[in-house]
């Protein structure tokens, strides 16, 4: 050591100034983190550990005992015919609102792009719902879709009363009448997202596509969706994880029924924990409900990673 | 007119304003993050109401008596409908928090697990030294006690049966009807004369199915058959079931309970009786109250009949207890609580009061002493004609665990959407039970506690 | 486009040509005004019930509230609690607002200016956050406000929206400083200062229009929020509105006027605020989104 050359020692201090450099960088950056990764960790993160370890516990939710029963829970689970029809339910619900809000919201922010007059007041307008409660979004529509309600007698007006249904009474609708009334409160979100997305295409590609002699679908599918698809992403995920966790708006409407026929993870979790009083088997099914939408969102966010590069 | 037509609720608004009056003890004046009654000096005796509407009236302003009463205490009472009690109340007392008084479910898991968990006042001692065990009937106790202890006082005595319009009846000659085959024409006679719904089944709510379709079988299998299947070893499989069921599938796929009974709410349903678009649902006392406010001038044409036996059997009288009064356990005021359950259910006085507000408290009431709704006096007088030949219970998910009560209403809701046969419903029931019976979930024959 | 040939229209009309030919803007229209019907209908009927009476919302359950009533508001908003419930939620959504500014730009910018150990663990721990259902951690979430002694306190909810939105609002804010060029805050590092000094003096008067945004969403979220003061707020004196709106539909009969007068008290503030700040709402929410 002591023979170290001169040469050797600068690259020694020149390395440890850096490294104490990006240390004291490393600090600063913390502490600027440190109030939001603070609260997170203390209140997200750590009952989120916890809820994984009460998965391996036979308990009530209140009973100062509880019996360890390791992964009995999630054999109960994958047995249970319910939660397959719940997880089935979920996933019918994903794709609707997904489908809805992705399709709609593209054509929507595609029309409003060209549509100069008006448009301020028609994005206000699609925006609105997305700014009400999700109880009020319940509470409405389940009035609207009573067998005497709003949607029946519209039909009636418009020469369609053969189509009038106790939407939310038959197993067959209630489940996309759920899915609509979801769809109401948000599509006008992708509406926004997605006109932004489009404003910010270079309109020299529009030009040269056209001078290529492109059509109104081939400019679409070859120009607005590439250049969109981050934008797509994202909208794609947002709803994505939101349709998962849709909680509110089944509680207070159908409550899963009839039939169990809206019976998604959320209810069904909550059903078993609160109702039931069956917190450890509750736990469980969280566990795999946040694997799931992990795992969904993991894989997304590795296509849009792979799509940007 | 039409089905679902709004109904003027004028009720809703006096039971809302009487609820807020309740809790008016605190002010407006909260500004900052306290939270909680911090009033000066008193003790405070916190309850939760998970009482149906109608009962507040009655019991808020009894309430407010005994608080004026009891300067030491102060009451403060937490308007909690059905949605908000189940949530709120689970974390709350697993902290050892929560109200020191609260009416909820009697029988359902949740407040077993409450008892399991030690969290809920032994009311054994004064059970016993109240005479309160006078007063509760043995058979309504027992929904009450597990482990051989008192958990919980009784708020009422509900009883169940078809009610009906009696102008509708009398338009289409038709009478009150005392078999089943007569039951079965009737519902004929009012598809066929202009009544598509001839019984309101608030399929969307499920709930009242279960009443109706409970009735059915405690009709046909008796009360010893029932008995047998809750705490012996009868089946839910058995003869008896199998007919009543069938017959409940029977009167479901010929339209009974109309075109589209999953559609329609409880709430929906009734409105739907008073305007007189529905002629019949079956549904029980606690009712009244509210019919008696949202019926209006309609009130008095309302009658109500026991439900004839699908094989013919004696019919029974029904009873369940409505809710059940808890005291936490970890309460400091748990002597003044007790002190106020025994002021609202067991002293004669207040006992006529509850009456007249149209509930029937647990226990001996003398009827001739106080003036009831039509209503309430016919259901009463349906119940005691047929008292002689036993009592089942109204509420029969009641005494069963919430898995029980909850298949119950999922394959009733298959029925009535065509996609659930009879037998596979008391298959999926029996099944159920067997599972709860095995994880010893399922309620003891013990009977009342010996005091 | 106007230049085009009329031939070479008809070959390519191309997306915007169709819209803008006369038949084009048509269906356009069309469509746009079907859409905002469907939007606003629902909004409409309840607002309008609002201001009815009892009979006429059996009588004229459709047409406009003439003459208008206002009994369902004000009983609503006197007997029902509503002015009590009002302002525990306006009380918890500014608590959590005001929080809410200060924690999401900190957070923002140290991920999008900063280079440090550990930066894409920490990206991808608060990702999962945006993942983590509030239904699923309620119960282990009690258990530790009760033992901060902070239920039926306003705190107990407020810091839970923090905790919950802060990761989805770091990323926003991150998106808004991504934009700025580093050349700012490197010339003022240059002059000396402190890297909380650049942050303060330089670069958050930069993002302001971010700031407002996370200050409109957050207010939005907390709000309209239900489970969290459902479960943590059980006394009444801090019951929020969504609450209140919950206990208006009880098991025998709902209240329709009273119910949308509810609905009304709920929804106007937040109606009022974005149209307000309309363009704060759509771009930050927008430029989050896309650029993010």
């Amino acid at each position: 050591m002591a023979a170290t050359t001169s040469g050797a020692l600068t690259k020694r201090q020149m390395r440890g100034r850096r490294l104490t450099r990006g240390g004291r960088r490393s600090l600063t950056a913390y502490l600027f983190l440190a109030p939001a990764l603070i609260l997170y960790l203390a209140f997200v993160i750590r009952p989120t550990v916890e809820l994984f370890g009460l998965s391996a516990f036979d308990w009530n939710g209140v009973n100062p005992t509880r019996e360890f029963v390791g992964f009995d829970n999630f054999a109960r689970l994958f047995a249970d015919p319910l939660f397959w029809r719940s997880l089935g339910n979920n996933l019918i619900f994903v794709v609707l609102l997904v489908a809805f809000n992705v399709t709609v919201g593209l054509i929507t922010a595609s029309a409003l792009a060209r549509a100069m007059r008006g448009r301020l007041i028609y994005q206000l307008i699609f925006f609105l719902p997305v700014v009400q409660a999700s109880i009020v979004t319940a509470l409405v529509w389940k009035w609207i879709y009573q067998p005497e309600g709003l949607l029946n007698n519209a039909l009636e007006a418009i020469g369609l009363g053969f189509l009038s249904h106790g939407w939310l009474g038959d197993p067959n609708t209630a489940l996309p009448a759920l899915a609509l009334a979801a769809a109401w409160s948000g599509f006008g979100l992708s509406v926004v997202i997605f006109l932004a997305g489009i404003q910010s295409i270079d309109q020299s590609l529009y030009d040269s596509a056209k001078m290529d002699g492109a059509n109104t679908r081939q400019m679409f599918m070859n120009v607005t969706v590439p250049e969109m698809r981050p934008v797509i992403t994202v909208v794609f995920l947002l709803e994505m994880i939101g349709a998962f966790q849709t909680f509110d708006i089944v509680w207070a409407t159908t409550r899963g029924g009839p039939v169990n026929s809206t019976e998604v993870l959320a209810s069904f979790m909550f059903k078993r924990g609160f109702t039931d009083a069956e917190f450890g088997y509750g736990a469980s099914i969280a566990v795999i409900f946040m694997m799931i939408v992990l795992v969904a969102a993991i894989i997304s966010l590795l296509l849009r990673e792979r799509n940007e590069d | 007119m039409k089905r679902g037509t709004g109904v003027n609720t004028q009720h809703s608004r006096r039971r809302r304003v009487t609820a807020v009056a309740g809790a008016a003890v605190a002010s407006l004046a909260l500004v900052a993050c306290g939270g909680g009654a911090e009033e000066s000096g008193d003790e405070v005796l916190n309850i939760w109401y998970g009482s149906e509407p109608g009962q507040k009236d009655a019991m808020t302003s009894l309430i407010a008596q005994w608080d004026e009463e009891h300067p030491e205490v102060s009451v403060e009472i937490t308007a909690m409908g059905p949605e908000l009690n189940p949530p709120s109340l689970l974390p709350a007392l697993s902290s050892g928090e929560g109200p020191d008084l609260w009416a909820g479910n009697l029988g359902s898991s949740q407040s077993q697990a409450f008892i399991d968990a030690g969290l809920v006042h032994d009311l054994t001692p004064a059970y016993c030294k109240s005479n309160w065990n006078k007063m509760i009937p043995d058979e309504l106790a027992v929904i009450a006690t597990s482990d051989d202890k008192m958990w919980a006082v009784p708020n009422s005595i509900e009883s169940t049966g078809m009610f009906y319009r009696k102008s509708i009846f009398e338009k289409l000659g038709l009478s009150v009807p005392t078999t089943w085959e007569d039951f079965v024409s009737v519902v004929d006679e009012l598809k066929n004369n202009g009544y598509p719904t001839p019984i309101g089944a608030a399929g969307q709510d499920a709930w009242p199915v279960s009443h109706l379709l409970g009735a059915m079988w405690s009709g046909a299998v008796g009360p010893d058959g029932v008995n047998e299947i809750l705490f012996g070893d009868g089946t839910w499989t058995s003869t008896g079931m199998t007919e009543a069921t069938e017959e409940f599938e029977k009167l479901a796929d010929a339209g009974a309970f109309g075109p589209d009974p999953l559609s329609y709410t409880y709430q929906a349903t009734m409105a739907d009786l008073y305007n007189g678009v529905v002629p019949m649902t079956y549904t029980g006392g606690f009712v009244i109250p509210d019919a008696q406010a949202g019926a209006g001038e309609n009130f008095d044409d309302i009658g109500v009949f026991a439900l004839p036996t699908v094989n013919g059997g004696p019919i029974s009288a029904n009873a369940s207890p409505g809710e059940g009064w808890y005291i936490n356990a970890n309460s400091k005021q748990a002597d003044a609580a007790e002190d106020l359950l025994n002021y609202l259910f067991f002293t004669d006085e207040n006992r006529t009061k509850i009456l007249e507000g149209g509930l029937v408290p647990v226990g001996p009431v003398d009827l001739d002493q106080v003036e009831l709704p039509s209503l309430l006096e016919e259901l009463l007088a349906e119940q005691n004609k047929y008292r002689d030949n036993g009592v089942v219970p109204a509420f029969f998910e009641l005494t069963a665990p919430a898995s029980i009560g909850e298949a119950m209403m999922t394959s009733e809701q298959g029925i009535l959407a065509g996609s659930t046969s009879a037998d596979e419903l008391l298959q999926t029931l029996q099944s159920t039970w067997e599972t709860e019976k095995q994880a010893g979930k399922i309620i003891s024959s013990s009977g009342a506690p010996k005091c | 486009m106007a230049s085009l040939a009329p031939a070479a229209r008809r070959t390519t009309p191309g997306m915007r040509g169709f819209w803008q030919r006369r038949g084009g803007k048509v269906v356009l229209y069309t469509y746009l005004t079907v859409l905002a019907l469907f939007s606003l209908a629902p909004l409409a009927l309840a607002w309008s019930t609002a201001f009815k009476t009892k009979a006429q919302v059996v009588s004229n359950p459709y047409g406009l509230p003439l003459p208008p009533a206002f009994e369902n508001l004000a009983e609503a908003w006197t007997s029902g609690r509503f002015s009590q419930y009002f302002l525990s939620s306006l009380i918890i959504s500014l608590l959590s607002v005001f929080a809410m500014v200060i924690v999401a730009p900190l957070a923002g910018y140290g991920l999008a200016r900063m280079k440090f150990w550990g930066r894409r663990l920490v990206v991808v721990v608060l990702l999962i956050g945006l993942t983590i259902p509030i239904t699923a951690i309620i119960l282990p979430l009690y258990t530790i406000m009760r033992d901060l002694h902070l239920l039926n306190t306003y705190w107990s909810v407020v810091i839970t929206h923090v905790a919950v939105g802060g990761p989805f609002f770091a990323f926003i804010m991150r998106a808004f400083f991504m934009r700025l060029p580093e050349a700012l805050a490197d010339a003022a590092r240059i002059d000396g200062c402190s890297e909380l000094r650049v942050f303060w003096n330089v670069m958050l008067p930069l993002v302001r229009p971010g700031v407002l945004t996370v200050a409109l969403l957050e207010f939005l979220w907390s709000w309209n929020n239900l489970i969290l003061p459902l479960v943590f707020l059980t006394s009444e004196n801090v019951r929020t509105l969504p609450v209140g709106m919950l206990l208006l539909t009880g098991r025998f009969s709902t209240d329709y006027g009273l119910l949308s007068a509810a609905v009304l008290i709920l929804s106007l503030p937040v109606i009022v605020l974005f149209v307000l700040f309309q363009r704060n709402f759509i771009e930050g929410l927008a430029s989050g989104a896309v650029k993010g």
